[in-house]
């Protein structure tokens, strides 16, 4: 149904009277502020949702200034009727007209109350009791009917509970989808209930005290815990018995053991005492072997001393014997000897004598020999000395003439050197000086300078160096002086000087005339210096030691001689005597000589060791005859000795006889004493007494271990007897049975709680997804008129609605969800005009109403504006859009020429 | 002629894993009762003593009322009452259960435990029993090895020889690889015996001609072996046959049944089974149940098995009783909407073959209660 005009008079701001007729589609109502666009709205809504004779506060914001009777009159349409309606707020005397016409021809018309009524039922709007009515009660126009300021709100918080019914209904007609009512709502509500009292909102099992499943389970836990205690404690009952059994068996076994082991050390007790009688017997008898070893030992001793005395006694008569024969015989020897002691001393002067004239032969001939050795060795030593004085001379002499040269050869040299000097610089200065060569035309004298005259003959020639300012007087006919040019002739001139100087300084120091003197010197005393020479090697041949050496050694040789000369006087020769040579014949005569001097010493020689021998056999012998005699004293005195102390054995001990007797007694006692050992020894073997011992050291360890065990499981089986019998046990049995009991019941409850839970979360999510997929179906129609135009509005866009088809979110692509009240001024009023748009659409399926809007789009840019002037005339297809607003130019094009309603030229028409 | 009773493996204060509370006291009650049980059926038919063929206790650690309770019982018999310990009380522990004061304080003269292989001479050298104890929980040998034909004459000579021994005979255990407690069923010939009464088989069971396992005198297992009774020998004599006659006395039975539900008809038939047990309160049943109940009949047989297992001292169920949801079911959920396409969804894996199946018939089960408006 749409408005196709409005008359309004005295109401509010607009006093009119004001007609404004309005087309399907979009109509723009624009004027300035205040000029009543929103009174306008006011007056429609009223007429719509008022009964004229409303009073109070209501009606009297209706009244216009200045008083009269607020009257408004809307004409609507749809495809089957019109009707008229006039509404004036007259307080009590209100009145309400209202025209029906079916297009059919039917024609109604209603006045009072029954007019509002039946406008009330075609508007879908229920009456209010008293003052204006709510929300609640304005059917769609809540939804419709945006008022200043109120675009950005929230649209869904305007469907009221018969718009949601309306749209439950159309939905469910046009989808042929059933929500299933209030009935399904209870169900959810209870299976939801249901679900809560065992799942946490994350969809876990609760555990909190005071739900099923959590008690169940607290249960189960608590039995098992007590059935667990139960449990360890019956375990250690067990474990104790078994314990005990093996305990009890240990001792059964120690108990038959011990005895065992009892007889086992009393066997080894037994061995060991009889080892220790073996051990004492054998001793005694190792003594009395020991005693009767003694004894034999003793007596054989006394006999074998016995037969050792009597032969000694008898090896002593024998020594004595001998010993006085020896002594004897010596003396005899002795006597002999000293006999023949004349001889030797007679043979001994002899060759004593031999030798003595032997030895001054010799003597004589060799001071022969060395006499005349000496006396050539003076001779020489004179001549030599005669000839190294004469070499001493010559040498004193060339020295002399050496002396009295003056020039040495580093003078030659360095003169030398001083000529060379000066004759470079000469030369030097003879290049650079100028020549002046005269040539005598005449005979004429000719000076240069002031010292030479040069007197020349016509014809000759002569030629000077001119190297300074040099007059030439020619004769007496002229006088030339020539002034050479060099720069330097000067400096040459004095460096010849100098070099002059100083060769002549150095020729006069040498005391030579001119070098060629100096070298002419040197020359000679290169001569004499070799003739010196060579006087000093002949001298140093002859006196190496120097001529006062040559007449020492002569010295020395003249005193050999003459000490030599008197040594011969002294052996019978003669001082002059002397050979004159030392021939080969001399040499035999002196080597004959030395042959009788070292026969005779032979001789001698010879002869005094037969006499020292012969005197030493003699003291042999006499020591001989005196030790004998002292030997047989001595054996005497032994041998007296020896009958005493055999008087003695015989008078002690018995004779040989007794003695014998004893020894053999004694032999015989230790021989069988030593076979009653040997037999005691071998039982001792036979018994092993180590073994002994430590097999019964082995069983006494062996029965203290066993005792020592069995005193520890006696202590071990008292102490679990004592934990076996302990009181707790007792009953324990049938609380271990009841607690198991307990255990199971809670199991099984908690199985049940567990399979019940699970059934309830299948249920719940099986109806979950159901009403799921079913309001999705059955929003589908609503979606389908909404995402378009939000697609329009913000592309890639989405929506969430819930059952109440309230807003729970957008969604934007890049932006991410939204809920309505977290969107900008401007998508708040963008999204809520979206949305009251496609509602309205649904509506109109059952009743079309116009969608008022009064100034909504005022926070919205120019960009989405002109993309919500295609929603809004892509609407206006389908709807009646009135829209008043300030700004006209914003909805330019929108509406058709005739529908865009200039308020203010209206009201002045 | 001799007469006496022969039990054995009354197992007193044993505890049932699988029966909790008051209603595992009762079951120990009802063993420590058995023996005044015994006692009676003693006195009434004139017996001249008891024999107990071991596992009297059911462990060492009973607690010392039960001890002092079945002393108490076993002295007030008024007759000579001969126990070996078995393989659950084996003598020769430290804390044998024998050995407690509160058993030796209340079992008085005529109660004899017989801890060693010793004879004993009974009604004045007429018979003898040659006691076989277990001293331990398990023996490889066997325990009545000792007894030979000479064995016990030098005491009776010509007396009544009787047996008593606990273990397992060996045609028992053929099969069974490390098998403890062994006995020699040909005993009997080779020690000249003219009864032996062992213990340890829970069933009543004659192995020899001469030789029987009383079985317990309480059942305690599901397990159809004809427990529950004492054996009343008689013997005229030396090398007679014994005459032995199965009394019982077990205050408990022990039932397994099984059923496969598919309809209400199918419960009902459970019902009347039920109805059927006598002495429901005394009588322990393993139910196995197979099949599939509608929510309806799913829910009406869970009502009853409440019933039932307030009903019977157990009630042990088994199997599993899948529900399927009948067409008018699923229509109570929802008609249309998500609900209804939940429901859908949860039927469909409910009857697929996947490890959800459970959990999704149960969901829908839950889902038709909340529907219905109750709680799930």
């Amino acid at each position: 149904m749409i408005i196709r005009k409005i008359k309004i008079e005295n109401f509010g701001v607009l006093r009119g009277p004001l007609s404004v007729d309005l087309g399907s589609g979009v109509n723009v109502i624009s004027g300035p502020n205040r000029i009543g666009k929103s009174t306008l709205m006011r007056a429609v809504h009223a007429v719509m949702t008022l009964r004229s004779k409303i009073t109070g506060g209501t009606r009297e914001r209706f009244v216009p200034y200045g008083g009269g009777t607020p009257e408004v009159t809307l004409v609507l349409e749809d495809a089957t009727r019109s009707l008229t309606i006039t509404k004036r707020f007259g307080g009590q005397a209100g009145s309400t007209t209202l025209a029906l016409r079916e297009v059919s021809g039917g024609f109604r018309q209603l006045q009072g109350t029954e007019a509002d009524d039946a406008f009330y039922e075609i508007m879908g709007v229920r009456p209010a009791g008293r003052g204006a009515p709510g929300d609640e009660l304005c059917g769609v126009l809540p939804l419709i009917w945006v008022e200043q300021g109120t675009s950005a709100t929230d649209p869904s918080h305007k469907i009221n509970t018969d718009t949601r019914e309306t749209l439950r209904d159309l939905l469910e007609a046009e989808t042929g989808v059933a929500l299933g009512g209030p009935d399904a709502a209870r169900v959810y509500e209870r299976v939801q209930g249901q679900y809560n009292r065992y799942y946490t909102g994350g969809g876990r099992l609760t555990l909190a005290a005071g739900y099923p499943y959590a008690d169940a389970k607290r249960d189960l836990d608590k039995a098992d815990e007590t059935l667990s205690a139960l449990r360890v404690r019956e375990e250690a009952h067990i474990a104790a018995l078994t314990s005990y059994a093996c305990v009890s068996g240990d001792l059964e076994r120690l108990d038959a053991e011990i005895p065992n082991l009892q007889g086992v050390l009393t066997s080894a007790e037994e061995r060991v005492r009889r080892v220790a009688d073996l051990s004492s017997a054998m001793g005694r008898t190792e003594s009395a072997l020991r005693l009767a070893k003694a004894e034999s030992n003793a007596a054989n001793i006394r006999s074998a001393d016995r037969r050792q005395l009597r032969e000694d006694v008898r090896q002593a008569i024998i020594a004595v014997s001998n010993h006085q024969t020896l002594a004897e015989r010596g003396q005899i020897s002795l006597d002999s000897h000293r006999f023949t002691r004349a001889q030797f001393d007679n043979s001994l002067v002899v060759a004593r004598a031999a030798d003595d004239q032997g030895r001054a032969e010799l003597r004589r001939l060799e001071l022969e020999r060395d006499v005349t050795a000496a006396r050539d060795q003076l001779h020489e030593v004179t001549t030599q000395l005669e000839t190294a004085t004469a070499q001493q001379l010559a040498i004193t002499s060339a020295n002399e003439e050496l002396e009295r040269l003056g020039v040495n050869h580093s003078d030659v040299v360095e003169l030398r050197r001083l000529h060379s000097e000066a004759e470079v610089q000469r030369a030097a200065l003879e290049a650079a000086a100028a020549r002046v060569r005269v040539k005598a035309l005449g005979d004429v004298a000719v000076r240069v300078g002031d010292e030479i005259s040069v007197s020349m003959r016509a014809g000759e020639t002569t030629e000077r160096a001119v190297a300074r300012a040099t007059p030439f007087v020619i004769g007496e006919l002229a006088e030339i002086e020539v002034v050479p040019g060099g720069a330097d002739l000067g400096a040459m001139d004095n460096r010849v000087r100098i070099a002059n100087a100083s060769l002549s300084a150095k020729l006069r120091k040498a005391g030579a005339k001119s070098l060629a003197d100096a070298e002419a010197r040197e020359n000679t005393r290169g001569k004499l210096k070799a003739d010196a020479d060579t006087a000093q090697a002949v001298l140093s041949q002859v006196a190496g030691g120097g001529v006062q050496a040559l007449e020492h050694r002569a010295a020395v040789a003249r005193g050999t001689v003459q000490r030599l000369e008197a040594e011969i006087q002294d052996v019978g020769g003669t001082r002059s005597h002397a050979i004159s040579q030392v021939g080969a014949s001399f040499e035999t005569r002196l080597a004959q000589a030395r042959q009788g001097v070292a026969t005779a010493a032979t001789r001698v020689q010879d002869a005094e060791r037969s006499s020292q021998a012969h005197d030493r056999a003699e003291r042999g012998l006499d020591s001989a005859v005196v030790a004998s005699r002292s030997a047989a004293s001595q054996a005497n005195i032994q041998l007296q000795a020896m009958t005493s102390r055999l008087a003695s054995s015989v008078t002690n001990v018995g004779n040989d006889e007794r003695l014998e007797e004893v020894r053999v007694l004694h032999a015989e006692t230790s021989i069988m004493r030593q076979g009653a050992l040997d037999a005691a020894t071998s039982a001792l073997a036979a018994e092993n007494p180590e073994n002994s011992q430590r097999s019964h050291a082995r069983c006494v360890a062996g029965l203290a271990e066993a005792q020592r065990q069995r005193a520890a499981k006696l202590s071990e089986r008292d102490r679990l007897e004592g934990q076996l019998t302990s009181g707790d046990l007792a009953g324990m049995h049938e609380r271990l049975g009841d607690a198991e009991a307990a255990s199971a019941v809670a199991r099984r409850v908690l199985d049940q709680q567990e399979r019940y839970a699970r059934a309830l979360a299948l249920l719940n999510k099986t109806l979950v997804d159901s009403r799921s997929q079913t309001q999705q179906a059955f929003r589908e129609p609503l979606m389908r008129r909404l995402l378009p135009l939000l697609q329009s509005l913000h592309p890639g866009t989405s929506v969430e609605l819930d059952d109440d088809f309230n807003i729970v979110r957008f969604a934007r692509p890049g932006v991410g969800e939204d809920s309505f009240g977290t969107l900008s001024g401007g998508e708040s009023e963008q999204f809520g005009l979206v949305v009251r748009l496609a509602l309205a659409q649904v509506l109109s399926e059952r009743q079309s109403l116009p969608v008022m809007i009064d100034d909504g789009l005022v926070h919205t840019d120019d960009q989405r504006m002109q993309r919500l002037l295609d929603i809004l005339a892509s609407a206006g297809r389908s709807l009646q859009l009135i829209i008043c607003t300030c700004h006209p130019e914003r909805y330019r094009g929108l509406a058709r020429t005739e529908q865009c309603i200039d308020l203010e030229s209206s009201l002045r028409s | 002629m001799i007469r006496f009773l022969h039990t054995a493996d009354l197992q007193l204060g044993r505890a049932f894993r699988d029966v909790s509370g008051d209603r595992g006291a009762r079951l120990r009650e009802y063993r420590l009762d058995v023996v005044q049980a015994i006692g009676r059926v003693a006195r009434h038919r004139q017996a001249q003593f008891v024999l107990i063929a071991g596992d009297l206790f059911d462990a060492h650690t009973v607690d010392d009322r039960t001890i002092t309770t079945a002393a108490h019982h076993l002295s007030a018999i008024g007759l000579p009452v001969l126990v070996i310990p078995g393989n659950h009380d084996p003598g020769g522990d430290a804390d044998a259960v024998f050995k407690r004061a509160s058993f030796r304080a209340a079992c008085g003269d005529r109660v004899r435990v017989l801890l060693s292989q010793d004879p004993v001479p009974l009604l004045n050298g007429s018979a003898v029993v040659l006691p076989c104890p277990l001293l331990s929980r398990h023996t490889l040998r066997d325990t009545t090895e000792h007894l030979t034909n000479d064995f016990g004459r030098d005491v009776v000579p010509n007396g009544v020889r009787i047996g008593l021994a606990h273990g397992a005979v060996i045609d028992f255990a053929r099969e069974e690889e490390g098998a403890t407690n062994l006995i020699d069923a040909n005993r009997v010939s080779v020690a000249g015996l003219d009864y032996l009464a062992l213990g340890d088989w829970h069933g009543t069971l004659q192995v020899h001609d001469r030789a029987w396992y009383s079985g317990t005198p309480e059942p305690d297992r599901f397990k159809n072996n004809d427990p529950g009774n004492v054996l009343l020998v008689e013997l005229d004599g030396s090398g007679a046959v014994p005459r032995v006659e199965k009394v019982r006395v077990a205050h408990t039975r022990w039932v397994e049944h099984e059923a496969t539900v598919h309809s209400d008809e199918d419960v009902t038939v459970l019902s009347e089974w039920v109805g059927g047990v006598e002495s429901p309160t005394n009588t322990l049943v393993r139910l196995t149940l197979d099949g599939a109940l509608s929510f309806e009949g799913s829910g009406r047989l869970d009502t009853l098995l409440t019933q039932w297992g307030n009903l019977f001292l157990l009630l042990k169920r088994e199997g599993e009783i899948r529900t399927a949801a009948t067409a008018e079911e699923l229509a109570a959920i929802a008609t249309a909407g998500p609900v209804k396409t939940a429901a859908d969804r949860l039927a469909a894996i409910a009857g697929g073959a996947t490890v959800q199946a459970g959990d999704a018939a149960l969901a829908l089960q839950m889902l038709h209660g909340i529907a219905a408006g109750g709680v799930a």
